[in-house]
């Protein structure tokens, strides 16, 4: 091998006060119940978007998404043995639905916020950093998005550019970047006036490096913790926009798509109002533990992420 | 002996916006025309108070901030010098006036002009590892690589008393002196001449604050530093430094050789500032000059000279006219009017 | 003189993810009525600590382990030859203790005051909670006064009423039917007889310490003042009800030398005429000298060497108060001797003397067994292995 004993021990050396810290920020997790909740709850969603097709083998396998039809009543069947969650109007799985839409979620929550975040990161950093003219103009569009409710000028955007996933995610990250550019700035008016960061500019680093070496490394906690409690919201939201018909197309294994379909089946007949339960329920439920599991998920952050600050 | 670095005329004004349209209503002059020589290889001593600006002058120094008015040569021969002074030549002085500077010529400066900076624990990137913390500055400037950068930083950790069993460790597991001796050897890394040293000493133990200063003597003997030493420790600038300057609310009231200030001090200042240091020695009993009053804002200075309303001695020239700063003898400046009659 | 505070073998331990932290290992101190005790020591040693200790206001994860803090207060609640032990009394009764008997000043002024209240409001929060009865007397004989001197038959009935008010506070305080009535809005005037006699009282204060101006800086705010001045009202809050023990933890370090020089000017000032005993925690020997009677040296949770200042800087005998005189720059010394090493990690120090791995005269003894402290001259306390006898 090209590397030297030297570099090797080095690369080990190197990852033991790394690792240290990790152990520290693990053992304080450990603490924390809930935070082990939502640590568990994730890991298990993780697990049924990964195994989805051994959990539900798809009928259609050059696209797994469009949910398997049996039959074409609109009357939604309860469960069965074929159908472990009942059918719902069309007579769509449920069970293939909800296993299919936690990939889904995973994508666009994922998807969204990690977009967010690099586009609010890059604004916010340069206002921050820079200040003046620049900081001024970025504000004011930040203030511009800011100022209309985020839920209808996402069905504005999706309105005008089309009934599709795709758009709603892309609706949903034009939303969803200025309150990140405004976080990420505040951080690093705080941290620009530290002493290291005057000391690097004593050294001579250019600004860049400044803003990647120095800057970012420090100020950017607030934002992983809430990018994480965000995942949870961008889910919920884009279920809402699904469940209005705006987001994904009839069929498409997704959970807002799925309550869509309930709509008209919340309440059954007057003998049994109930009658229906499982249609709204079971994506409900799905839904819910997500964004339950990244809300914990993101609490545990703050938790284990400050005391570390704290201790320095 | 040569003068390393010179400051003619320094201002540095803060202004305060004010109203809905944020016009400049008003203004904190925080550094009011300094004008200073320091020789190389001389260790020269800023003392003052808080807010007598003598921390906003190690950083327009460093041009961490930018100047409102004055020159700062740094390391112009005394020709040069002398020709700008006489104002023919203003291309001259734009070609050798370090408030100019910019990009490139600004970033070689900075090779030569370092500074350490008061609080250790800040003042170290708490996120990188120290190997990476002393490095920086050799890799921004490109003066080594790969293995050379290695043992450079290896050579720098020695001089300052730590081993290369350091290097991959982060800065908090470090004690306060520790600290600072890392921000000593990032200070040291591209062999500057001139180092300013901004209270390096004040957030230190008494037994740790020896340390560094006898380091800080040692590595000037052997690099052949400048040192600009700022504190408020009267008794700490006069173990290390040769020369002393006294600053108060933004201009400077006294300079001399360190001997000749604390046996002979002219201005009534610097005899308060003197008279109040509490002596470890019950055998002394000092006539203690109280000041009356606080610090003046810096946004409104007194008229005329700056201290008369606490000053003891104070005479009816005081309040209108403000006292130049002139050579008594010996080299030792003073401003004030009692002296200079 | 009579003894005011005894602390006998304070333990303090710290319980860290890192393991446990022995701050305090067996301290011994203690104050005479009238007397300044200087505690010097650098960062770590646990002279911060030992003050909060004596007060009980170490909080988890930190622990008093062991020890007995014996005062005998002003008044007729201490057995006059024992003491009380402040460690193992409820907290109630600390409180009463806390800025009634033994007052404690902090490091940074700006952060021992809180930034939405005015400073009249925050001096006189100390009348109000130790002096209540003296205030209520003070309120019921202005309201007489008024009485006297109004005719108006309406304002004789409102002030009858607020005199029966006060009254019945001065039998309860805090009772429920006084609590009720503070909170309906135009009865709690009465309330406005209690601010003025604070407020007096707070102006008097004040005036004693020096502040130029003192009705209008009563209704100042704390960010409107200047570091000496925000130190000064500090003291008037500690003094405000004349305890006998004033704790004062390193409050001139963060100050401007010729306000540091002022501050204590008026803490000498203060300590003659109120005849007032002061546990001054400082790292400047400098400051030591000045306003101190005794000295006492801290190490890594120990104490060194306690002796009488000028005896202290005659003769020390301590390695660590000798190695601390040399590093100290002063008007005549040439050369700062270091002291090798560094301070020990608490969690894992040193055995027996805690000292031994940076002194010059370490015998073999010290690295096995701790040095008891014992008086080895007059009244000089020293604990060394190459003092002890025996």
């Amino acid at each position: 091998m090209k590397m030297s004993v030297i570099q090797r021990s080095e690369f080990k050396e190197r990852l033991h006060p790394r690792i240290k810290e990790l152990g520290f920020s693990l053992n304080r997790l450990k603490k924390s119940p809930l935070s082990l909740i939502g640590l568990s709850l994730i890991l298990f969603f993780l697990a049924i978007a990964i195994f989805a097709p051994q959990l539900a083998p798809p009928k259609y396998s050059h696209n797994p998404y469009r949910i398997p039809r049996d039959g074409y009543s609109a009357i939604p069947r309860p469960p069965s043995p074929e159908h472990p969650f009942g059918t719902t109007e069309g007579q769509y799985d449920i069970y293939y639905g909800v296993i299919w839409g936690t990939r889904t979620a995973f994508r666009v929550g994922i998807t969204v916020v990690g977009s967010i975040l690099v586009i609010g990161i890059i604004l916010g950093s340069i206002s921050g950093y820079y200040g003046g003219a620049v900081d001024e103009i970025i504000m004011r569009i930040v203030d511009t998005f800011m100022s209309l409710p985020t839920l209808v000028l996402a069905m504005a955007l999706v309105s005008a550019l089309g009934h599709s996933l795709d758009n709603v995610m892309k609706a949903l990250i034009i939303v969803g970047w200025p309150s990140y550019a405004r976080l990420i700035r505040g951080d690093i008016l705080a941290v620009r006036e530290e002493d290291y960061v005057q000391a690097a500019r004593a050294v001579g680093c250019s600004n860049l490096r400044i803003i990647l070496k120095h800057v970012l490394p420090n100020a950017i906690y607030p934002l992983l913790i809430m990018a994480s409690l965000d995942v949870g919201a961008v889910v919920l939201t884009a279920a809402a926009l699904s469940f209005l018909g705006l987001g994904a197309p009839v069929g498409y294994a997704d959970w807002g798509q799925m309550t869509s379909f309930a709509r008209n089946w919340v309440i059954g007949p007057p003998s049994n109002p109930l009658a229906y339960w499982y249609t709204i329920t079971i994506p409900g439920l799905f839904i819910l533990f997500f964004v339950l599991g990244w809300n914990l998920l993101g609490d545990a952050f703050r938790d284990i992420l400050d005391p570390k600050l704290r201790r320095r | 002996m040569d003068v390393l670095l010179e400051i003619k005329g320094l201002k540095k004004y803060y202004p305060i916006l004010g109203g809905v349209f944020k016009k400049k209503i008003g203004e904190v002059k925080a550094v009011d025309g300094v004008d200073l020589k320091i020789k190389k290889n001389e260790c020269f001593g800023l003392v003052g108070e808080s807010g007598c600006g003598k921390t906003t002058l190690a950083k327009t120094i460093l041009r961490l901030l930018e100047i409102t008015a004055g020159s700062i040569y740094f390391g112009v021969p005394e020709k040069i010098r002398k020709e700008i002074d006489s104002r023919k030549f203003q291309k001259l002085k734009k070609k050798h006036d370090l408030s100019t500077f910019k990009g490139k010529r600004l970033k070689n400066v900075r090779k030569k002009i370092q500074i350490v900076f008061q609080d250790p624990s800040s003042s170290l990137n708490p996120r990188m590892l120290v190997k990476d913390i002393v490095a920086e500055p050799i890799k921004v400037h490109k003066l080594a690589n790969g293995r050379a950068l290695r043992e450079r930083v290896g050579e720098l950790l020695n001089y300052v008393g730590l081993t290369t069993d350091h290097f991959f460790r982060y800065p908090h597991e470090f004690s306060g002196g520790q600290r600072q001796r890392i921000a000593i050897a990032r200070a040291l890394a591209t062999s500057p001449d001139f180092i300013v040293l901004d209270e390096p000493t004040s957030a230190l133990d008494v037994s740790v604050q020896a340390q560094i200063l006898n380091l800080l003597s040692n590595l000037q003997k052997n690099f052949n530093l400048t040192y600009l030493f700022i504190t408020h420790h009267l008794l700490v600038v006069k173990h290390i430094s040769n020369r002393v300057g006294v600053m108060y609310l933004g201009k400077l009231v006294e300079i001399a050789f360190t001997e000749e200030l604390f046996k002979r001090s002219l201005h009534p200042y610097t005899q308060a500032l003197l008279s109040a240091i509490p002596i470890p020695d019950p055998e002394i009993k000092i006539k203690r000059m109280i000041l009356k009053g606080e610090v003046p804002s810096p946004i409104n200075p007194p008229s005329g000279c700056r201290f008369h309303p606490r000053c003891p001695y104070v005479m009816k020239k005081c309040r209108e006219e403000e006292p130049p700063l002139i050579n008594v003898g010996n080299n030792h400046y003073v401003a004030c009017h009692l002296i200079n009659k | 003189m009579k003894k005011l505070l005894e602390i006998q073998n304070l333990k303090t331990n710290f319980y860290t993810y890192e393991g446990v932290v022995k701050a305090l290992d067996g301290i011994n101190l203690d104050i005479k009525e009238g007397e300044t005790l200087g505690v010097v020591g650098e960062t770590g040693c646990g002279k911060s600590v030992t003050a909060l200790s004596i007060l009980r206001l170490i909080l988890p994860p930190g622990k008093v382990e062991e020890g007995k803090v014996l005062f005998w207060g002003k008044r007729k609640l201490s057995v006059r030859d024992t003491g009380i032990d402040l460690l193992s009394k409820e907290e109630v009764f600390l409180r009463e203790v806390r800025g009634n008997e033994i007052s404690m000043i902090f490091q940074e002024p700006s952060s021992s005051l809180n930034p939405v209240y005015s400073i009249g409001d925050q001096i006189s929060e100390s009348f109000l909670l130790h002096q209540q009865k003296e205030l209520c007397r003070a309120a019921i004989k202005e309201i007489e006064k008024n009485i006297k001197e109004n005719s108006f038959f309406l304002k004789i009935f409102i002030y009858r009423l607020q005199k029966k008010i006060y009254k019945k506070m001065l039998d309860n305080f805090n009772s429920l039917g006084i609590r009720f009535l503070s909170i309906l809005p135009l009865v709690n005037r009465y309330k406005i007889w209690l601010k003025k006699e604070a407020t007096k009282r707070v102006v008097d204060i004040l005036a004693k310490l020096g502040v130029p101006d003192p009705e209008r800086v009563v209704e100042r705010y704390p960010h409107e003042l200047s570091g000496g001045m925000q130190q000064r009202v500090v003291i008037a809050i500690a003094l405000a009800c004349n305890p006998r023990l004033l704790i004062a933890d390193e409050p001139t370090s963060n100050l401007d030398v010729t306000i540091q020089a002022q501050i204590l000017d008026i803490i000498r000032r203060l300590k003659e005429k109120l005849g007032l005993s002061i546990l001054f925690i400082t790292h400047d020997l400098g400051v030591v000298t000045e306003l101190c009677d005794r000295v006492a040296i801290m190490y890594a949770g120990n104490i060194c060497e306690i002796a009488k200042v000028k005896e202290l800087f005659k003769k020390p005998l301590h390695p660590y108060t000798k190695a601390l005189m040399n590093s100290v720059p002063t008007w005549k010394r040439k050369d700062l001797e270091s002291i090798k090493g560094n301070v020990p990690n608490l969690v894992n120090p040193p055995g027996g003397c805690r000292f031994h791995p940076r002194c010059d005269y370490a015998l073999k003894i010290c690295s096995r067994e701790k040095p008891k402290i014992q008086e080895v001259e007059n009244n000089h306390w020293v604990a060394c292995h190459n003092f002890i006898s025996g």
